[in-house]
């Protein structure tokens, strides 16, 4: 199970094509697994 | 009759700063995000823009490479503007959201389908900075008050 969702975080971090963000804003992307949602990636603008 | 001339060259002068400033402080942004959603997975992605500024909405666009396969909801400072929308178009466009202000966008994007695929998320927002927004909520809260004084 825990391989499955991690192989699926791979996938959308692999695939992942963000424009340049601004200084000071934040995107967020999470996966939801179950009834939760485990991080997938971070990005913030400098 | 000079002074009235002088009256209105002056207001001139005014209204030049103020485009001037509008000319300096406002600009668009554009935000592009491709991504692969595996399948049978939903994916959050959670945008909060920078504190000093204040983005309006003004345009959004969501592609794919198979219809019929993903849902999609979008929250804009926790209000639904739409959810479970299944995409049924390649380019799917939503241009009327030009008065809607962020400070926290989600969009909830959910492969049904047995295979992975890919979309990307075309947003178009009009940026102000927050001081320049302070100052025309002020302007607006006067005219506000001058119109209701003036339908009495």
């Amino acid at each position: 199970m825990n391989k499955e969702v991690e192989e699926k975080k791979d996938k959308v971090r692999k695939g992942l094509k963000i424009s340049k963000l601004p200084k000071g804003a934040t995107l967020v992307i999470s996966m939801k697994v179950g009834d939760r949602y485990e991080l997938v990636h971070i990005g913030q603008g400098d | 009759m000079d002074k009235v001339i002088k009256m209105v060259y002056r207001r001139l002068e005014e209204l030049k700063d103020a485009i001037k400033r509008w000319l300096r402080g406002y600009h668009e942004y554009l935000v592009r995000i491709d991504l692969t959603i595996p399948a049978g997975t939903t994916l959050t992605l959670e945008f909060a823009p920078p504190a000093d500024e204040v983005w309006f909405k003004e345009d959004y666009k969501f592609k794919v490479d198979k219809l019929d396969v993903i849902k999609m909801s979008y929250y804009a400072d926790g209000e639904v503007i739409f959810k479970d929308l299944l995409i049924g178009e390649n380019e799917l466009e939503m241009p009327n959201l030009g008065t809607l202000t962020v400070r926290n966008a989600v969009i909830v994007i959910e492969n049904t389908d047995t295979v992975d695929h890919t979309g990307s998320v075309l947003e178009k927002y009009l940026v102000i900075p927050k001081s320049e927004f302070d100052k025309l909520v002020r302007e607006a809260e006067k005219e506000e008050v001058w119109l209701w004084l003036h339908q009495k």
